[in-house]
């Protein structure tokens, strides 16, 4: 499916970027070829840091099946971890590689190859985290929503803006911009895609992509114990009794 | 209609048992809505633009868009994934065995009050882009009767989606695909280089926002172009009703 929907939703972006780019022209720090990147990066990334811990956790709470996870001898948060890493680790294979090489076949190799392989690679580890801290945060509103399935639907919007996909940060206005760079949002498709790309900005501040990547992981230490207390508050008040 | 309506008010009282869900959701189909319009107005800060467009005109068509896509939402967009639910369980059984027309009996249970807050973002949008465009009352008249073929054509692809799907039970992908397919008609057809211009014009996708925005900021509408699509859409219903009308009669209750 993610191959298929990779296909057509870049046509549909490459006839819009096609009418908005003349020859030569730059916005936002993205010319053609970079927004056209970006739009391709944007599926190719979200389908391989996607998980659905946001669904069983809030499944689990509301139908009182949490205590199958809290009696297995392991902590919830690294099982989630591990179970992402290999569902990950196959999709990589059976969606992600297939559709990049379809995209590289269409568009070329050397305009798919990243500008900053390090960055790259630290950034996904970044990303793989922080969407798994977004779905397990999302999971454990049930807690108090009991039933949370909008607050899901209204996160994805949010991400999709916050983080970049819907259309790059620096296209925003600077004051947006500055506060962007202090949510959590960025590290999940931003960091990315702009490592891919080579070509990291965000505000007028003289920042690069490292210092963003140093600043992300310091960020998750916190956005982590965060989640522990909520872990730990929700399950204080868990009667398990379903609804 | 009864019936239907009966079933509209089941499923808002159900839906106001978990009242801060229901609000969550609204807030959500409100808020994906405004995606569009963040869209536009982000590409328009940096300069950059799509040709003849300008930026309210643009937010005006993704207003459109919400607006036509949020009334098949509600109406009968979930035929998609109803009929495909329905045929994989071998549950359409239970609504062919009823003496009402199963299609009209499908339609009345995919009522989705979710897609009410897609109609209402779509309003807004179309309401402040209104005020910046100085919309005359007219045009209003007339964007209400440009929508109506774009409906038409959103029932006729849920229609033959639900025919295939009784078809060949199992094609998971199709509801994703051709959500992503609309997403053509989320910008004019101005935005689509010439290639693309040519195989646009002849679809019909261009009724669900191209054609009623341009008769909301009143800008001239080529008719013959307009008549072209028409066509197109006309040709597509008769052959999705002719589809489903066969895939009932091919139906035979195996599931998979």
């Amino acid at each position: 499916m993610t191959i298929i929907t990779t296909l057509v939703t870049t046509a549909v972006m490459y006839a819009v970027w096609s009418s908005v780019y003349d020859a030569g022209a730059s916005y936002g720090n993205y010319d053609f070829n970079a927004i056209i990147l970006h739009s391709v990066l944007s599926m190719l990334i979200l389908s391989l840091m996607w998980d659905d811990w946001d669904q069983r956790l809030s499944n689990a709470i509301y139908e009182g099946g949490l205590f199958k996870y809290i009696l297995r001898p392991v902590n919830l948060f690294a099982y989630a971890i591990w179970w992402k890493a290999g569902s990950r680790a196959f999709a990589a294979i059976i969606e992600t590689l297939p559709s990049f090489l379809i995209l590289a076949a269409i568009f070329g190799f050397d305009f798919l190859t990243p500008a900053q392989p390090v960055a790259l690679v630290a950034s996904l580890i970044l990303a793989f985290f922080y969407y798994l801290a977004l779905s397990i945060f999302i999971g454990l509103t049930a807690f108090w929503l009991k039933k949370n399935d909008g607050f899901k639907w209204v996160m994805i919007p949010v991400r999709n803006v916050l983080a970049g996909v819907l259309i790059p940060l620096t296209f925003f206005p600077e004051i947006a911009q500055r506060i962007f760079f202090f949510l959590p949002f960025q590290y999940i498709y931003y960091v990315p895609s702009t490592a891919y790309i080579g070509n990291y900005s965000l505000t007028s501040w003289d920042v690069t992509i490292w210092d963003s990547i140093i600043i992300g992981y310091a960020e998750l230490v916190i956005i982590g114990a965060l989640l522990i207390y909520a872990w730990q508050q929700g399950i204080d008040n868990y009667e398990g009794v379903g609804v | 209609m009864t019936t239907w309506w009966q079933y509209i008010k089941i499923r808002c009282m159900e839906r106001l048992q978990y009242p801060k869900d229901l609000t969550f959701f609204t807030i959500a189909f409100f808020l994906v809505q405004l995606t569009g319009p963040v869209f536009v107005l982000a590409l328009y800060n940096t300069g950059a633009s799509i040709p003849g467009w300008t930026q309210w005109e643009l937010i005006s068509l993704q207003g459109m868009f919400s607006i036509t896509t949020g009334i098949a939402g509600t109406l009968y967009w979930g035929l998609v994934h109803q009929a495909s639910s329905l045929v994989r369980d071998g549950r359409l059984e239970l609504f062919r065995i009823r003496p009402v027309n199963t299609l009209w009996l499908l339609t009345m249970h995919v009522f989705n009050e979710e897609e009410i807050a897609s109609l209402l973002g779509g309003i807004t949008v179309l309401g402040v882009a209104a005020t910046q465009l100085n919309v005359a009352s007219q045009h209003l008249l007339l964007t209400a009767a440009y929508i109506i073929p774009g409906l038409l054509f959103l029932l006729a692809v849920a229609v033959l989606a639900a025919s295939l799907h009784v078809y060949f039970i199992k094609v998971p992908m199709l509801a994703a695909i051709l959500t992503d397919i609309l997403d053509f008609s989320k910008f004019p057809r101005e935005a689509f280089s010439l290639v693309n211009k040519t195989i646009i014009s002849l679809s019909p996708l261009l009724l669900i926002t191209h054609y009623p925005a341009k008769a909301f900021i009143g800008a001239p509408i080529d008719t013959n172009g307009f008549l072209i699509t028409l066509t197109v859409c006309l040709a597509l219903t008769t052959t999705a009703f002719t589809a489903w009308h066969h895939a009932l009669e091919s139906y035979d209750g195996a599931h998979g």
